[in-house]
């Protein structure tokens, strides 16, 4: 299945680019998909996933054609 | 029979019968003292005592140093704003949480728009630090956030409704001290406490307000980069997403100004129901 994945440009996600399509397996989870693009520990603890504009969780699996986007906040104010 | 002369006075709308010096404008107002300055159509005028209004003038007659009533400020706000917008910003309730560079800069905007209500929290005092990118002077350091922003707001719109909430918000109080609120503005300087309201705005307690959070504004960065995005049917993100503030980085007035900017505007947008 395809989805869209958006995230902020200091996250290390392999070779892949913010919003870019990805072929996913059937039932991956938002937190598999992550492990599977090396996102460190410290920064999945501070996503917050947003699939189809509404506030999400990380063992959600995603479905076909969602769009995905991982908010992680950052300091400065 | 003569056309009727249509004018403004100090934002009113006023029906001439026939032409009248400019001076009758305040003569025929008990209430109105006699001005020090008379600005026709947005320019002073210097032979105020003889010249005559005609239709379509607009006409300020000021008193300097001294802050219009509210009926007239209101006029005034209302003719700059559109009736149609001003209705919406009137009877809002906005809560801005921190009021730092992002929070004093937010507030100062919404309440020259005219946005009727403020909710204002912080805990903290105002520092030298703060004044590279803070709504406050030398004379403010060591007082309030709290308490300085109000004062200095009432300095240019003494009507609108401050409540202030000076202590530390976290995830259990946040609900009643936005209770009030339709829209409220993300504005700490933590990651933690912006990841707090995120959630706290996710969860059906507030399903039916908005957040306006930021995320992303330190350094000398493009300004073009800061942007304003939709994340869900309620919560609105606005900053370039990655210029966090760290050694090397650091926070400067102008990036945080255009990010306040966004989000002043993300409010009036959502209280116009534009979003």
């Amino acid at each position: 299945m395809k989805i869209v994945l958006e995230f902020p440009g200091f996250l290390q996600a392999g070779t892949l680019q913010s919003g870019e399509s990805l072929e996913l397996d059937t039932g991956t989870t938002v937190s598999q998909l992550l492990n599977s693009l090396g996102v460190s520990e410290d920064h999945q603890r501070h996503i917050t996933p947003i699939i189809n504009q509404e506030e999400s969780r990380a063992e959600i699996e995603l479905q076909p054609g969602d769009h995905l986007f991982l908010y992680i906040p950052v300091g400065g104010g | 029979m003569n056309a009727k002369i249509r004018i403004t006075v100090n934002g009113k709308r006023r029906i001439l019968d026939k032409p009248l010096p400019v001076r009758n404008l305040w003569e025929e107002q008990k209430e109105t003292k006699k001005p020090d300055i008379v600005i026709l159509n947005g320019f002073p005028l210097d032979d105020w005592g003889q010249s005559f209004v005609k239709d379509g003038d607009s006409i300020v007659l000021v008193k300097k140093g001294q802050m219009p009533s509210r009926d007239e400020f209101e006029s005034m706000l209302t003719a700059r704003n559109s009736p149609d917008l001003q209705k919406h910003f009137r009877k809002a309730v906005v809560g801005i949480a921190g009021l730092g560079g992002l929070g004093s800069h937010v507030a100062m905007a919404l309440a020259r728009t005219g946005v009727g209500h403020l909710v204002l929290v912080d805990f903290d005092l105002v520092e030298p630090s703060n004044l590279n990118r803070q709504c406050y002077d030398a004379a403010d350091i060591g007082r309030n956030k709290t308490d300085a922003l109000a004062d200095r707001i009432s300095r240019f719109n003494p009507f609108v409704k401050i409540s202030r909430h000076q202590l530390k918000l976290d995830k259990h109080n946040v609900f009643s001290v936005f209770s009030e609120c339709d829209v409220v503005v993300e504005a700490f300087d933590r990651a933690e406490g912006k990841e707090m309201l995120v959630h706290a705005f996710g969860s059906l307690d507030f399903h039916s307000k908005c957040l306006v959070t930021a995320s992303g504004l330190a350094g000398i960065g493009s300004p073009n980069d800061i942007q304003t995005r939709r994340l869900t049917h309620n919560i609105f993100l606005c900053g370039d997403l990655v210029s966090a503030a760290k050694q090397g980085e650091g926070l400067m007035a102008p990036r945080v100004m255009i990010a306040a900017g966004h989000q002043a505007t993300a409010v009036l947008r959502i209280l116009a129901g534009r979003e």
